[in-house]
């Protein structure tokens, strides 16, 4: 995309970037995200690693557009986007943005993210990753994703685990999020059906290394959000 | 006396002082305390009167009496597993949110 078709940020935006174990990526994706103009809250989820120095770093670097908040333990992806949420809402966030610091997203894609919800078309706007383009395991494991996502939450989306999802300021307050770990990609979803938000799919490309295959979402990690929707949903 | 019943008589005598040494210590509820000394008690009636077990397999219609007890102890074991599941999920929340707050009144910016 050139400089002239980027659409002008007329609002707050606030880019909520989950780390854990980042230390390898974590410089190169706020530096890109602060160069096209976003504020960025690095949520780092009990990195044992150099993460926490880095993103020190980075906040005085780029201080006042970096700010940093640091769990002292692990707790997972869900805890470290309610964090996100709610620090993202003590700075008068008008729009969020949940982005990986693993480097599988491209800074551009926001582009297509934030537009829709600054002209009120919609309160949510997920990114869906382009399935043709998955490794085969990667894609297969996607797909059942979607369909235990529409059994337990009751919406059919393109990408159930997209990480790469905007919210207004007034959807984020909406969200009930329980889940601490990775079933909180599929709970958004149930939650923006179930608070009736207004959702609006935009494609987006993604970055397949070794590393970011890696640390998605496998066989062990969709068994344990299955777990954790029976458990949920026992409960209920 | 028959010797399982000097073995589980010293097991329960144990068993009860361990309750009253954990509840001094404040690591027992009342209610926990109760039922745990309860249990034992039972296990040492039990153990000197089979019989009991008999009345109250008959009165279920479970045959003999020690599936009674062998039932109802599995069933108990379950519950007190689910019991402790729910509470460290409860905590596992608590200190999440715990994590949380830390974490939003420490930031740096």
């Amino acid at each position: 995309m050139n400089t002239k078709e980027i659409p002008p940020i007329t609002s707050n935006i606030y880019i909520i970037l989950s780390c854990y174990n980042e230390e390898e990526t974590l410089e190169e994706v706020v530096t890109g995200l602060v160069e096209r103009g976003f504020k960025v809250l690095i949520i780092d989820d009990g990195s044992k690693d150099n993460s926490p120095i880095i993103a020190r770093k980075l906040v005085k670097k780029f201080a006042p557009n970096v700010y940093h908040y640091r769990h002292t333990i692990n707790v997972g992806l869900g805890g470290a986007i309610k964090t996100g949420i709610k620090a993202a809402l003590s700075k008068s966030a008008d729009i969020m943005i949940t982005f990986d610091a693993d480097g599988q997203h491209n800074p551009d894609d926001l582009y297509e993210m934030y537009p829709p919800l600054q002209e009120g078309k919609a309160d949510v706007v997920i990114a869906a990753r382009d399935f043709e383009d998955m490794p085969t395991g990667r894609r297969f494991g996607n797909t059942v994703m979607n369909y235990i996502t529409y059994v337990f939450q009751g919406s059919m989306v393109k990408d159930s685990q997209s990480g790469l999802r905007a919210f207004t300021a007034s959807a984020a307050r909406k969200l009930e999020l329980k889940s601490p770990q990775y079933g909180v990609s599929s709970e958004i979803i149930g939650e923006i059906k179930r608070k009736r938000l207004k959702l609006v799919e935009v494609p987006m490309t993604t970055i397949y290394d070794q590393r970011t295959i890696e640390k998605g979402t496998n066989t062990i990690v969709g068994l344990k959000i299955i777990f954790e929707f029976l458990n949920e949903t026992l409960k209920r | 006396m028959l010797t399982y019943q000097i073995i589980v008589l010293i097991i329960s005598i144990l068993g009860i002082a361990l309750g009253i040494h954990r509840y001094r210590n404040d690591s027992f509820s009342t209610l926990v305390f109760s039922l745990w000394t309860l249990a034992w008690i039972a296990i040492i009636i039990i153990t000197f009167f089979p019989n009991i077990t008999t009345v109250f397999a008959l009165r279920f219609g479970l045959g003999r009496g020690l599936d009674a007890v062998y039932i109802f102890s599995i069933l108990l074991l379950f519950y007190i597993v689910f019991k402790l599941y729910n509470l460290i999920e409860q905590q596992k929340k608590r200190i999440n949110e715990l994590v949380s707050e830390l974490a939003l009144k420490n930031h740096e910016d």
